[in-house]
């Protein structure tokens, strides 16, 4: 499927802020059955961009504007073509074993962390999926497993915004059984691991087809579960599918903390406010002007001057201790 | 003065259990026992207005009396003979060269975990591994350009590294500071000795940090990064700053533009190509690390992954000098050098290990127990003065969190004669040599010999009551 994607973001400030420091993953990965034709960068005010990848693969675009400010823009298109990768959960030979051991790269993918927590609550959950797994065959098999998850939580989970944020451990929704991709993903990711079986969260896209899909206007973030004959296979805890064609794989992390689409720190007192715009394009034909990779200038001001210095709890980080 | 001092049953760095002077000491034992009571008195107190003058001070955490305090100074001074001296030096460069190869494997093909010599997941879960420095390239492949190793020496004068300290050693400005009072105070015995000289340090600093410049200017711009003034190594940084003769800076006076680092000054930006960075990886970039950090600068990893700017210590050295990985520095050194470890380890218990876990928790009471990130003498159980309610917390804490700890046997650590009120007694010592790494290895001849001043105690950290005391490195007789 050939895709263009366009992924706006809106930083607005209440009062002027200086030295933005910003990093954005954005830029979709290239991959076996996902190949990026073109990523272009349009950010403003105008400030000049450093590309470079990440200890996980991650294309990162870093860039800095020092001087007064009171919005960012930041319009990330790409053209993806994506190839499904056709796999049956069902037929998967893999059988599940609690000791197995995997290659030591792996490790980051088997530990908890960050928003996935170990709770008990989780391992009643996870024990439950494999309990009834058992139940119909002696030695359960991985993609089973994988299947039984997806339809747990797709029966036991509601969607809905607004009830988790972006910081939320998954204690939240398992205490709420209601959140967003994002703690859908986060959920199975913990529910692999509690398993002994490597997971990752992925941010990216999902192309809306016949609005099918649960979340489609923003950002999307699914899991990779890594699976011994195959490798990392994507499927989709909010939408209870496999990560088809209509997915484009923008980051891969342990959790949402290493993949978030953008990240930065200013100076300033204004109170930040962000809005997101996705807007994906099915397209017949590769366009003739594409470019690989370009990053342009959008025409958003900045202004003159000075401001004071933010020095508060510095006595405490300066007690940071030494050998 | 030496009237009723007792051996104790350690090794005493100036006397033979017969009760004989040592020979290299037989001019500091005869200099001090001719002095009357009432001048080495004077002396003493010469000395500590001296260090009060001087303003040379360090700051204790978890006290709510005091802050900042005057490093107690022990006017007697250690003596190393050249020849052990020159083995410590060996030992020490080899060990340097060891962990600095391993910080470059860790974050680039990582065959020391490939070929299992290292249990991987030892370096997963470190908690100063830092996966952002994966495939990021150094200056000059050098990782730790400043290490402290602490030695001690066992109970037959066997010197053991106790540590390395490979993020931001402290401590080597007592190192000038004591030498120069000591010359002062005690002049005469200072020349009854040929000393090696230690007041090179801030010149062969400078020259290490000078050599990481990416353009080979004639005069980079060097800086020195501190945390600020509640810093307890304040003192240090400013006089290191003073001594090379480069700024000394705050994260506020430093910005990153375009990828490159600049320094806020009265005539506008000036660019930055060297920091001697002495605060900690997680404080370095709030962008990067800790978002709450306000004492780093926004941006700089960046830079530094550019290669705009040069840091050192580079970022992740903690993964070398954390203490679940120490006891696999034999094992690095083995592996990377095909060497047999120069300076032995002291024996350790890594409490992840099953087995050993079993045995640390059965044996608390013979055992010191430390926590693997923490420094300073914080956060460790001396089993042998603990009281059971002392042990069982902390059986807790290791049962919650193994990977968190490890556990040594109590070593004796070597005593030195100390002065206590108008005598002289026992006190025990170890020794942080500070090593610098650039394109050759240079180790200042002595270090820092720290003194348990508490009678009978083992931990020397100024932090924790410690004292420090001048360190001689005699020159090789020819």
């Amino acid at each position: 499927m050939l895709l263009s994607i366009t992924h706006q973001t809106d930083l607005n400030y209440s009062d002027y802020i200086s030295e933005s420091v910003m990093e954005l993953r954005m830029a979709p990965r290239q991959e076996k059955f996902q190949h990026r034709l073109s990523f272009n960068l349009a950010i403003g005010p105008a400030s000049k961009v450093k590309s470079y990848f990440d200890w996980l693969g991650n294309s990162v675009h870093a860039f800095s504007i020092n001087a007064l400010h009171d919005k960012i823009q930041i319009i990330a298109t790409s053209v993806v073509e994506t190839i499904s990768p056709a796999v049956q959960l069902e037929a998967l030979p893999d059988h599940w074993q609690r000791e197995r051991s995997y290659d030591y790269t792996l490790y980051d993918f088997l530990l908890f962390g960050g928003p996935v927590v170990d709770t008990p609550s989780l391992r009643e959950l996870s024990s439950s999926i494999l309990d009834s797994v058992a139940a119909e065959a002696s030695s359960p098999k991985v993609g089973d497993l994988i299947l039984a998850m997806l339809r747990k939580i797709d029966t036991d989970f509601v969607y809905e915004k607004g009830i988790t944020t972006s910081a939320s451990p998954i204690t939240e929704i398992l205490e709420h059984g209601r959140g967003v991709c994002q703690d859908f993903t986060h959920l199975m990711v913990g529910l692999a691991r509690s398993l002994n079986i490597p997971a990752r969260y992925v941010s990216g896209y999902i192309h809306p087809d016949h609005e099918r899909f649960r979340g489609y206007a923003q950002t999307h973030a699914w899991v990779e579960i890594f699976v011994p004959s195959l490798g990392w296979v994507g499927v989709d805890p909010t939408n209870n599918c496999i990560a088809g064609e209509n997915f484009v794989k923008v980051a891969v992390g342990r959790n949402y903390q290493d993949v978030p689409p953008n990240k930065g720190v200013y100076k300033g007192e204004g109170k930040e406010t962000i809005e997101v715009a996705v807007h994906s394009e099915q397209l017949n034909n590769i366009p003739i002007d594409l470019a690989a990779e370009r990053t342009e200038a959008l025409n958003i001001p900045v202004f003159a001057g000075n401001i004071d210095e933010i020095i508060q709890q510095i006595r405490q980080q300066q007690e940071q201790q030494q050998q | 003065m030496f009237k009723d001092y007792a051996v104790n049953g350690v090794f005493d760095e100036m006397f033979q259990e017969s009760g004989q002077t040592r020979p290299h000491y037989d001019p500091v034992f005869r200099q001090l026992s001719n002095l009357d009571q009432a001048a080495f008195q004077r002396r003493r107190r010469m000395a500590d207005l001296a260090f009060r003058n001087q303003g040379i001070t360090f700051t204790v955490y978890n006290d709510n009396s005091g802050v900042e305090r005057i490093f107690p100074f022990d006017l007697v001074p250690r003596i190393v003979p050249a020849a052990e001296w020159q083995t410590i030096e060996k030992g020490l460069e080899q060990r340097i060269l060891a962990l600095n190869l391993f910080c470059k494997d860790v974050y680039h093909n990582q065959h020391i975990l490939r070929e299992k010599i290292i249990p991987p997941e030892m370096i997963y879960s470190a908690k100063m591994f830092r996966r952002e420095m994966i495939h990021v390239s150094v200056p000059n492949d050098i990782y730790i350009h400043v290490c402290g190793s602490d030695l001690i020496r066992d109970r037959d004068g066997n010197y053991l590294v106790l540590e390395d300290n490979g993020r931001t050693p402290s401590g080597v400005s007592y190192v000038l500071e004591n030498r120069s009072v000591m010359k002062r105070v005690l002049p005469s015995l200072f020349e009854s000795y040929s000393v090696r000289a230690v007041e090179d340090y801030p010149f062969n600093l400078l020259q290490i940090l000078k050599e990481l410049a990416r353009h080979p200017v004639d005069d980079p711009n060097i800086v020195v990064l501190t945390p600020g003034i509640y810093n307890s190594a304040y003192y240090e940084h400013s006089f290191l700053a003073r001594q090379m003769g480069v700024e000394l800076v705050e994260g506020k006076d430093l910005i990153v533009d375009n990828n490159h680092v600049y320094m806020r000054t009265t005539a506008g930006l000036r660019r930055v190509d060297v920091i001697y960075r002495r605060i900690d990886d997680d404080f370095l970039d709030p962008l990067c690390f800790r978002p709450d950090s306000i004492l780093g600068v926004p941006g700089l990893m960046n830079a530094y992954r550019c290669g705009n700017i040069a840091l050192a210590n580079a970022v992740g050295t903690g993964v070398a000098d954390d203490k679940a990985l120490y006891p696999f520095v034999p094992a690095m050194i083995k592996f990377y050098l095909q060497q047999d470890p120069i300076l032995n380890n002291v024996p350790t218990y890594v409490c992840a290990d099953d087995k050993e876990r079993k045995y640390v928790l059965e044996h608390l009471e013979e055992l010191v127990v430390k926590s693997t990130n923490e420094s300073g003498g914080y956060g460790m159980l001396m089993g042998h003065q603990s009281s059971a309610a002392e042990r069982a917390e902390f059986a807790l804490k290791i049962e919650k969190d193994p990977r968190n700890f490890i556990a040594q046997p109590i070593v004796e650590l070597s005593q030195h004669p100390s002065l206590v009120d108008d005598h002289f007694e026992g006190r025990r010592v170890d020794l942080r040599p500070y090593i610098l790494f650039g394109k050759k290895v240079i180790i200042t001849p002595g270090g820092l010999t720290r003194v348990a001043l508490k009678e009978g105690s083992l931990v020397v950290n100024s932090s924790q009551g410690g004292g420090s005391k001048d360190t001689w490195v005699l020159e090789e007789q020819r």
